[in-house]
């Protein structure tokens, strides 16, 4: 019911009369866009830039740059009222709260190997996200089929910070509690017995 | 797989299935007829090679394949390393098949041993499959062959277990390995490996991780017994118990009348005998036992001695060695004492089976006192029929203070235990008490009763110490309900204990000893045993009850008397309501020279079709006894012979005067007429006398 283009293609658009146009392809724009579809509006979806605009993008090395470098400005939803001069348009305003308040980059020589293999590293902006195996989020996943899209990675490890001992094991299977040196042997049997407790 | 019900297979499922079978049968077809013809061409090869990648269980085809490359390397102008090359690939193929496969694994071991192989891909090969299935004993028994091949250190294939454990301690391969290796090492005294103590306290330490991290997981519990093991052992043997006791005096009288003579335990009675016996009881099978290691020196020595060992197994090795000093040719003077010095181990030559040698040197020394003749005329036919009814019995209130009946008192020669196994015992026991109190585990249970039994086998002489038998006795009780599945085992044990307790010392001895009395109501000399109604089901402490000449057993749940050969001086035996299903449970009685009196009555001997025992003892079947064809035919006669073989076993060698088999389901008139037949000195059968 909608589409996404690259404005800098201008292609003509048709038909020309929208329910609703919305700019950015934020994860907030897109959840709206969605949600007016559903409702059976049509919808004219734009963005600025060469790659999907989020915080929650995974970009090539190319677009980060442009990314970070690009100034955060969008053209005033007020200009292209009034461009248009019409009063049937309701004008709304969306907020982005900024991600971070400075970025800086450096370029350092770009070897042959860098050149040759930029193209297979993307950079995910918002960094991995953690989920249980039992959580409700992976029954949606499931269901919406985007699980498809995603890849999984069990944590291999938990560690818990002390002031005195650094950081310190979490001790989270049979194998580790056996092979621990502070733990006292009833603490390990406790334990041990916990573990079964709550399976 | 166990416990999972089979699915009817569906359509083409079973299409698959029978296409595949037939394929088998095909290529099982070709491979036997080129066995069966010595091809061993390259296509015929082929052929075994598919068939062993389809089935790497077919032993025939394995062994084929040795047999072409003996061939081959006999008649082949190949390369050997390219031949044997050829066999290591395809046993990796069938092991990726199955690689609990043992076919597969001792033909890469056979291929390996002929030496024509590299070896550098075997250790990358075995950390594959161990990968696969850490606790694959093919592998590991692989593995200790390889290591040894390539030279490897026990040290570093300790680490290497220890690896394999931390990973995953529910590996009872590793653990077995583990202990293989720490042998080797503590034999050998290696660099890190000696004083014995600091390895088993490491190795403790170890095993606790695994043992309180999940008590339910057995498998640090096997290697925890191999530890208490190797903690309790004792290498050298011992002498634990002789008849006659060092210090014993031994009264010989010269008729059958024992009235008013005798009357103490330590001090022995016998009556109408030509021969005495000397019995010496070690802590475990010993061989060498002889006239010059055994040095026997008194005035009723007139001939060459013969140690003979008390076996049920006609071996060289014993626990228990008998020789008889032949008295019957003596002019014994009346109202002499006779001196008896015996020295055992003063030259090197008895060893135990594991090659460990007597070392402690001992004496033992006793006195024989011969009776003046009685001048009382003899009653009757000069012998009573036997009553084991309690009317004929009188409880003994107390024995003579000069007295003792255990061994272990006048027994100097148990060199002192080594403090640290007590303390290493002591301290599991407390460990385990403490998980148990808190976690019910049976394998814990039965490792403490265990340990406990341990404790008080290396505190034995230390009577300081209190007995643990109680706490033993309650933890097996608790095993045999906890535990139903293995209640026999943990009834045998506690039928040692109790026997344990029952002779440990005089005090508790002393419920048990009778006096017998005769038809006449006279006290005779003989004491029995009475241990009746304590539901054994096994006999234990035998060096404890060498001088026993009276025995009932009657009314418990023995199926076997094994053991109870040592005990030679042994006169009546009350087996009478016990479970005994077969003749050949009663074997050690074959061995009893004195036996008189014997009552099997109400038993199951002829109950059974099959006799479960027969493997275990010996029997004509084994091939091991020496068995009188002739006579047996010839007193069988026209009476269906292969019904009494085994009876005729038994009872063949023995002088009975009366013998009890009522309530059986064998006692019949034919077998009753083929017994007074095969026991020409009887004289009562089944409580009626004999004509």
């Amino acid at each position: 019911m909608y589409l996404i283009i690259v404005v800098f293609s201008y292609p003509s658009i048709d038909p020309v009369n929208f329910d609703l146009i919305i700019v950015g392809t934020a994860l907030s724009e897109c959840v709206i866009a969605v949600a007016a579809s559903v409702v059976g509006k049509t919808i004219l979806h734009l963005d600025p830039n060469s790659f999907y605009d989020s915080h929650f993008a995974s970009l090539s090395f190319h677009n980060l740059t442009s990314y970070l470098t690009s100034p955060h400005s969008l053209p005033s939803a007020a200009t292209v009222v009034a461009s248009s001069n019409s009063d049937d348009i309701v004008v709304v305003d969306l907020v982005h709260q900024p991600f971070y308040t400075d970025a800086e980059t450096a370029t350092y020589d770009e070897s042959v190997f860098l050149s040759e293999n930029l193209r297979k590293f993307n950079i995910d902006l918002g960094g991995p996200r953690a989920l249980f195996c039992a959580d409700k989020t992976i029954d949606l996943l499931m269901k919406s089929g985007a699980a498809q899209y995603l890849e999984f990675k069990g944590i291999d490890e938990s560690f818990v910070y002390e002031a005195n001992a650094g950081l310190v094991n979490v001790l989270d299977s049979r194998g580790m509690i056996f092979r621990d040196k502070k733990l006292s042997l009833e603490e390990k049997n406790q334990l041990i017995r916990f573990f079964k407790l709550v399976q | 797989m166990h416990g999972r019900p089979r699915k009817a297979l569906k359509q083409e499922d079973e299409a698959a299935s029978a296409a595949k079978a037939e394929k088998l049968r095909s290529l099982q077809a070709q491979f036997l007829a080129n066995h069966h013809n010595h091809i061993y061409s390259k296509e015929a090869l082929d052929v075994s090679a598919k068939l062993l990648e389809v089935n790497p269980e077919c032993y025939t085809a394995w062994n084929y394949r040795k047999l072409a490359v003996q061939h081959l390397l006999s008649n082949s102008d190949s390369d050997p390393h390219s031949i044997f090359d050829d066999e290591l690939k395809l046993v990796e193929i069938a092991l990726r098949k199955n690689f609990k496969s043992y076919g597969a694994w001792h033909h890469r071991k056979w291929v390996l041993s002929k030496g024509h192989s590299s070896i550098d891909n075997e250790m990358r090969l075995l950390n594959g499959f161990q990968k696969m299935d850490p606790r694959n004993f093919h592998a590991w028994n692989y593995r200790r062959f390889v290591a040894e091949l390539m030279k490897r250190s026990d040290e570093d294939e300790l680490k290497y277990t220890e690896e394999v454990i931390g990973t995953n301690f529910s590996n009872y391969s590793a653990w077995h390995n583990r202990s293989v290796l720490l042998s080797n090492l503590l034999k050998r005294k290696a660099e890190g490996y000696f004083p014995k103590e600091k390895v088993l306290e490491g190795e403790f330490e170890h095993v606790h991780n695994a043992i309180f991290t999940d008590p339910d997981d057995q498998s640090g519990w096997f290697y925890h017994l191999w530890l208490i093991d190797q903690t309790v052992k004792t290498d050298a043997p011992l002498l634990v118990s002789s008849w006659p006791s060092h210090g014993s005096n031994i009264t010989l009288i010269g008729d059958n009348d024992l009235r008013g003579c005798g009357l103490s335990l330590l001090n022995g009675t016998l009556s109408d005998t030509e021969t005495l016996p000397i019995i010496l009881y070690f802590n475990q099978a010993v061989e060498g036992i002889n006239s010059s290691t055994v040095a026997i020196k008194s005035e009723l020595l007139k001939e060459e001695l013969v140690w003979k060992p008390l076996s049920m197994k006609i071996l060289n090795t014993a626990q228990v060695w008998v020789v008889y000093l032949n008295l019957g040719n003596m002019e014994l003077q009346p109202s002499k004492t006779y001196s008896v010095e015996i020295n055992i181990g003063h030259s090197k030559g008895v060893v135990s089976s594991n090659g460990n040698h007597y070392g402690d040197p001992s004496q033992i020394s006793f006195e024989v006192f011969v009776q003046t003749a009685s001048t009382e005329p003899t009653e009757g036919q000069g012998g009573k029929r036997t009553t084991w009814k309690d009317t004929n019995f009188q409880k003994i209130d107390h024995f003579q203070e000069s007295d003792s009946i255990l061994p272990a008192d006048q027994n100097p020669h148990i060199p002192t235990t080594s403090n640290w196994c007590t303390e290493e015992i002591g301290e599991e026991i407390t460990k385990f008490q403490d998980l148990l109190s808190e976690y019910d585990c049976k394998i814990g249970k039965l490792t403490l009763a265990r340990l406990l039994t341990a404790l008080d086998l290396l505190s034995s002489q230390h009577d300081g110490r209190k007995s643990n038998t109680e706490e033993v006795l309650q933890l097996y009780t608790d095993l045999m309900k906890l535990d139903p599945t293995h209640s026999l085992y943990y009834k045998d044990e506690h039928s040692l204990i109790s026997l344990k307790r029952i002779t440990s010392t005089r005090d508790s001895l002393l419920p048990y000893c009778h006096y017998y009395k005769d038809a006449t109501e006279t006290i005779t000399g003989y004491f029995c045993l009475k241990l009746q109604n304590l539901s054994l089901s096994r006999m234990g402490s035998i060096e404890n009850l060498l001088w026993v000449q009276m025995l009932d057993l009657s009314h418990n749940e023995l199926q076997s008397i094994e053991g109870l050969e040592a005990m030679q001086l042994l006169s009546c035996l009350n087996l009478s309501h016990n479970k005994f299903g077969s003749f050949t449970a009663l074997g050690p009685v074959r061995l009893l020279k004195s036996l008189k009196v014997l009552n099997i009555s109400y038993n199951e001997l002829g109950s059974h079709s099959i006799d479960t025992t027969r493997y275990l003892c010996s029997s004509p079947v084994s091939h091991t006894e020496e068995f009188a064809w002739d006579r047996f035919e010839i007193l069988t006669g026209s009476i269906n012979a292969t019904k009494f073989w085994e009876a005729f076993l038994i009872f063949g060698s023995l002088t009975l005067t009366e013998l009890n088999i009522t309530g059986n389901a064998v006692a019949d008139e034919n077998f009753r007429s083929f017994l007074v037949k095969v026991l020409p000195t009887l004289r009562w059968l089944d409580d009626e006398e004999l004509s």
